[in-house]
C-alpha cells in the first residue's frame, strides 16, 4: 500500500479502528435485540390487545402452542396446511397429550401432564372456533391454559 | 499501546499492518444481516383462563348435564355470566350489539355499550368476591377480539377485578329447549 508512495505525496491513511469498534457495538446490539421467530410461534397471527395481559412467566418450559389463524383453523408447526376438520384437531391434541404422558413416564414420573396450553388466536377468528378448540383441549385431557394477547403500551 | 508497538516495530525496520478493511467489510455484512433480522414485535402478555367445564363441553343443552357429587366441575355455575349478543342479521354478526349480564342479584340486565358494561362492573366490584368466577359467552360469529375486550374488562383490577374468567358455549349454538 505504501510502496508506491513518491516523495512529496500526501499519504491519507484513515484510522478505521474506531469505525470498526462502533460497527461491532452495533452488531452486538442487534444480535441481542433480534428476535428470531420461535418455531412454535406463528408471527402471522394478529393477536388481540388486552390491558390486563401480564408479562409472561419466564420459567415456563413445558408448553404447547396452539396458533389459530383468522379463519379459525389450527396451524401446526411443520405442516403447511392448517388443521381444518374437527377430527384432525382431536387427533392432533390427543396425540400430543399421549406423547407428553409417555414423556413424563420415561422421565420417571407418573404420567402426569402439566403442560400449559398456550392459545394464540387471531383477533379476527370467531368465538365459536376458539370455544370449540378450548373444548377439545379440555377433552384431550389438558388442564392448564393460558391465552396470549398484545400488551397495551 | 497499539501505537507504541507500531513505533517499536517501525524502529526495528519491520512494519506489520493489521488489515482492518476486510474486517470492517465483514462487520458491515454482519451488521446488515442483523438489521434485516431485527423486527421488534409487539410485546405479548398472558391471560389466565379457566377451561370450559366438562359437562358443559360435552352437552349442548344444560338439561343434558347430570351433576354428580364426584365431579365438582359439573355443579360449578358461575356467579356472574356476561353474554355478548350480536344482531344476527347476516351483516353485523361479527360485532357486538348489546351485552347481557347476570349476577346473583340481577338476572339478565341489558347493557348496550361497552362503557355501560364497564361502569356496571365497576359498581359491582366492591360487592364481588375476589374468588368469584365470571363466565363469558358470546354469539358464535362474534370476532374473538370483542370477547377479549370483555375478558380484559373483567380481569382489570380497576374495572371488574375478577381473578377467574372462563368461556361458556355460544348461546346461539345451543339447541332450542323443548317446551
Amino acid at each position: 500500500m505504501t510502496q508506491g508512495l513518491q516523495l512529496g505525496e500526501v499519504k491519507a491513511d484513515p484510522n478505521l479502528t474506531p469505525l470498526l469498534d462502533v460497527v461491532l457495538q452495533l452488531i452486538m446490539f442487534f444480535m441481542v435485540g433480534v428476535s428470531f421467530v420461535s418455531n412454535q410461534v406463528n408471527a402471522g397471527i394478529d393477536l388481540p390487545t388486552a390491558q390486563s395481559a401480564r408479562p409472561m412467566e419466564k420459567g415456563l418450559i413445558d408448553v404447547l402452542f396452539l396458533n389459530v389463524n383468522k379463519d379459525g383453523q389450527l396451524e401446526v408447526v411443520g405442516q403447511d396446511q392448517p388443521l381444518t376438520t374437527p377430527d384432525q384437531v382431536n387427533f392432533y391434541l390427543t396425540q400430543q397429550y399421549s406423547d407428553l404422558k409417555r414423556l413424563d413416564r420415561d422421565r420417571g414420573g407418573k404420567g402426569v401432564v402439566n403442560t400449559v396450553v398456550i392459545l394464540r388466536a387471531d383477533q379476527r377468528a370467531s368465538y365459536r372456533e376458539v370455544y370449540d378448540l378450548l373444548r377439545r383441549v379440555k377433552e384431550a385431557g389438558f388442564t392448564r391454559i393460558q391465552m396470549r394477547a398484545k400488551t397495551k403500551t | 499501546m497499539f501505537g507504541e508497538k507500531k513505533r517499536r516495530k517501525r524502529e526495528a525496520g519491520i512494519e506489520v499492518e493489521l488489515p482492518i478493511t476486510p474486517m470492517l467489510d465483514m462487520a458491515f455484512q454482519l451488521f446488515a444481516f442483523f438489521v434485516f433480522m431485527y423486527h421488534p414485535s409487539a410485546l405479548e402478555g398472558q391471560m389466565q383462563l379457566n377451561l370450559p367445564p366438562s359437562g358443559e363441553a360435552k352437552a349442548a343443552d344444560k338439561n343434558d348435564v347430570q351433576p354428580s357429587e364426584s365431579d365438582p366441575e359439573l355443579k360449578l355455575d358461575s356467579e356472574v355470566t356476561i353474554t355478548i349478543k350480536t344482531k344476527q342479521d347476516g351483516i353485523n354478526d361479527s360485532m357486538p350489539s348489546h351485552y347481557m349480564i347476570s349476577t346473583p342479584v340481577d338476572t339478565a340486565h341489558r347493557l348496550d355499550r361497552l362503557e355501560d358494561l364497564e361502569e356496571y362492573l365497576k359498581r359491582q366490584r366492591s360487592d364481588a368476591s375476589k374468588d368469584e368466577e365470571v363466565t363469558i359467552k358470546a354469539d358464535s360469529r362474534l370476532k374473538y377480539t370483542y370477547v377479549i375486550q370483555i375478558m380484559d374488562a373483567c380481569l382489570n383490577p380497576k374495572i371488574g377485578g375478577f381473578k377467574h374468567v372462563g368461556f361458556g358455549p355460544p348461546p346461539d349454538m345451543e339447541p332450542p329447549k323443548s317446551k
